[in-house]
């Protein structure tokens, strides 16, 4: 199974600790320090280190003399195999992969996308299949790997292409909205591009005047106080678990949790909070606070007309 | 002090959980484990995670939880923890010990040459073969390591040679293989090869990303190994919706949510013969059973049910669904609402009514279940009707109760 020893991280830092010593024939106290702090847990050191000098692995004594001829590698398993060769039944696959190896194919795979249901992702996905959209998906990580610039036309909310240089950063996805979006930098109003809207996209040499300028979006601290009533911890604990945040108890079922989120997702933010209904309060900060009270009182208008 | 490596993983996983999804309890709190079990786990945690690890104290003491921001993040960080298995000395001895007699996929080699050759390199070493393992326990190893694909074997003339398998070549697809360890199921594996490889800088981040499903990988990874042969499987749970604290199913499909990271094994009671969501975080083992005969059936079955299904509920009935309806004003300028409508509609339908209202009507199993989204378009609903009354009446009540909550301090009317 997946929690296994053979990928596990004593494995995988020995493997490193041998072809060191194959390499050079012999290693320093220091540089096995070196080794285990940058592959495996902080404290392994001492495990691994008093194995050594205990012998315990007989193919490594204690002065680091080895009787393996060659750099250790594990084979991939038959279950990393297969789940490889599920990937290529993903269409998002093209986007990253020109040409396919085709010893995957020969293996089953471990499932199908039919085997697994997002259930409540948006359903506008990017169109990962439109040769446009790749085209465009290749040149953006063909630029950020050269380092290269992007001169790209967008659509904007408002219906209307702009054309900007940019440099790209990243390219970041979101699993509930299943879509790509670019990170760049080099323009003080643009941070974030959609790719679904890019229209023309072409890589260009990368101008100096681009780095310095870049978009930042503020980070704020929401603070929700919670009743603990229809499970409304676990639940908001898991719908908010993807972001920095840190939780208190402050009476038998009262909780205080802070939140830390980018300015630019304030509007999603807000609805995410609405849906919890009345167990859930924002406190801080009060323009949020008053984004939430704002909407409640248009809503209790439009509920009183109709009584 | 406890080892950082561990034998047995599901007791590790709910404290886990427990750091990371909630993060506000104190060593008190964790009433149905011992103090030094805390400390313990608490200690295991810090090594594997030390870099998310935050501490709060406070007047009633310290708490431990693990603080991530998932956009900062290009890897899973909780995919450590699958790598802490504990091992004997001759179980790593052996691994290295064999890998290196069959270092390529041109070395093929007998049970007794691996066997000499062992002996060979061990002598090396002024130590004897011995001190490590018998030809039996060599067999088991090898059998074992045959099982999970690290080693192939084949027959010459009466003689079983064993290889290494030839490995496809990965230069190309390390960028996918670093988008699917996030957002595929069973991403661990990805995140080992990587890990293997020692790549790790890729242009990618997440957002909205769940990571705690990697602690369930292994219960993940049975589930969909029984769906791909379909076969009964019998599930220890700790769901209170689970009598006795096991079931027998036969799993159909995940149900992942991309907006709270829970994930659901949807599945068939053959005791109650009815379809069953069963939380994947809350089962603490599948043990898989024979092949079901009439699979097709059963996937047919919820492919009809699929349609009512709004989040993870369903009924024994297959027609025993509540019609749901609300309406929503869109104002000039406002067609974003109404994209969204379409976008977030899953099972149900949008249609515009006049100019300045659209209509989401749906027939579901689980009225209850569409609330929290219904919510979300407070400021501009019109009406709300719900075949069920007491979930209507419920929605109206809690609008009344947040609408307190929020202006009781102004001693506003409501």
């Amino acid at each position: 199974m997946i929690f296994n020893e053979i990928y596990g991280v004593y494995y995988d830092t020995v493997s490193k600790i041998i072809a060191k010593i194959l390499e050079k024939g012999s290693l320093e106290k220091g540089e096995l320090l070196e080794i285990v702090e940058k592959y495996a847990f902080s404290d392994s050191y001492i495990e691994i280190s008093q194995a050594i000098k205990d012998e315990r692995w007989l193919f490594l004594t204690k002065d680091f003399k080895t009787c393996l001829k060659n750099p250790p590698k594990t084979p991939l398993t038959t279950l990393q195999l297969r789940w490889l060769r599920s990937l290529l039944e993903d269409k998002r696959f093209k986007l990253f992969v020109k040409e396919i190896p085709y010893q995957l194919w020969c293996y089953e795979p471990l499932f199908l996308p039919s085997d697994i249901e997002f259930y409540d992702k948006y359903e506008d996905s990017d169109p990962y299949e439109n040769d446009f959209y790749k085209e465009v998906f290749h040149t953006i990580l063909e630029a950020i790997e050269s380092q290269s610039a992007l001169e790209l036309s967008f659509i904007t909310r408002a219906d209307k292409a702009r054309r900007v240089q940019v440099l790209p950063k990243r390219l970041e996805y979101s699993q509930k909205d299943d879509k790509f979006r670019l990170i760049v930098s080099g323009n003080k109003d643009i941070g974030v591009i959609n790719l679904s809207t890019i229209v023309f996209c072409k890589a260009v040499p990368k101008l100096n005047w681009l780095a310095d300028k870049s978009r930042v979006s503020r980070t704020k601290t929401l603070t929700l106080e919670l009743t603990d009533k229809r499970n409304t911890l676990e639940r908001l604990m898991l719908h908010f678990a993807h972001f920095k945040k840190q939780a208190r108890k402050t009476d038998k079922d009262k909780y205080t949790v802070q939140i830390e989120y980018s300015a630019q997702d304030e509007s999603e933010l807000l609805i995410r909070v609405l849906s919890f209904g009345p167990t859930v309060r924002a406190v801080a900060p009060q323009d949020f606070v008053e984004l939430i009270k704002a909407r409640l009182e248009k809503q209790q208008l439009l509920f009183s007309s109709k009584k | 002090m406890a080892s950082e490596l561990i034998k047995n993983y599901e007791k590790i996983r709910d404290y886990m959980r427990e750091f990371y999804v909630y993060g506000f309890k104190y060593r008190e709190d964790y009433s149905s484990k011992s103090a030094r079990s805390y400390d313990y786990e608490k200690h295991r945690i810090e090594s594997w995670l030390g870099d998310y690890m935050s501490f709060n104290r406070t007047a009633d003491g310290k708490n431990v939880f693990l603080s991530i921001d998932s956009r900062d993040i290009v890897s899973n960080p909780l995919f450590q923890s699958l790598r802490s298995k504990s091992f004997t000395s001759r179980d790593i001895a052996l691994h290295f010990l064999i890998l290196d007699l069959l270092h390529s996929p041109h070395v093929s080699l007998s049970h007794k040459e691996i066997l000499e050759g062992i002996d060979k390199q061990l002598a090396e070493m002024g130590k004897s073969i011995t001190e490590l393992c018998d030809e039996s326990t060599l067999r088991k190893k090898l059998k074992d390591y045959e099982g999970q694909g690290l080693l192939c074997s084949f027959k010459e003339g009466k003689t079983v040679k064993y290889t290494r398998p030839t490995e496809p070549s990965l230069t190309e697809l390390y960028l996918a293989i670093a988008f699917f360890a996030e957002t595929s199921p069973l991403g661990a594996l990805g995140s080992f090869i990587l890990k293997r490889d020692e790549m790790s800088q890729f242009p990618l981040s997440f957002k909205h990303h769940y990571i705690t499903s990697a602690l369930d990988s292994d219960i993940l990874c049975q589930a969909l190994l029984a769906i791909r042969e379909r076969r009964e499987i019998v599930v220890k749970s700790k769901a209170k919706s689970v009598k006795e604290g096991q079931i027998r199913v036969v799993p159909i499909k995940i149900f992942s949510s991309a907006q709270n990271g829970k994930v659901h094994l949807m599945a068939y009671d053959l005791r109650l013969q009815k379809m069953v969501p069963l939380r994947v975080d809350y089962i603490k083992s599948i043990t898989l059973g024979q092949s079901y005969e009439d699979y097709e059936s059963l996937c047919q079955l919820f492919s009809k049910m699929r349609s009512h299904i709004w989040g993870v509920s369903m009924k024994k009935d297959l027609d025993d669904t509540e019609y749901v309806e609300f309406t929503v004003e869109i104002n000039k300028g406002e067609e974003y609402i109404y994209n969204r409508l379409i976008r977030e509609k899953r099972c149900g339908f949008v249609e515009m009514i006049d100019e300045n209202h659209a209509r989401f009507y749906a027939y579901i199993y689980d009225s209850q279940e569409i609330i929290p989204w219904v919510r979300t378009f407070i400021t501009r609903i019109t009406s709300v009707n719900f075949q069920n009354k007491h979930v209507c009446q419920q929605f109206y009540k809690d609008f009344d109760s947040t609408y307190k909550l929020y202006f009781k301090d102004e001693g506003e009317s409501v």
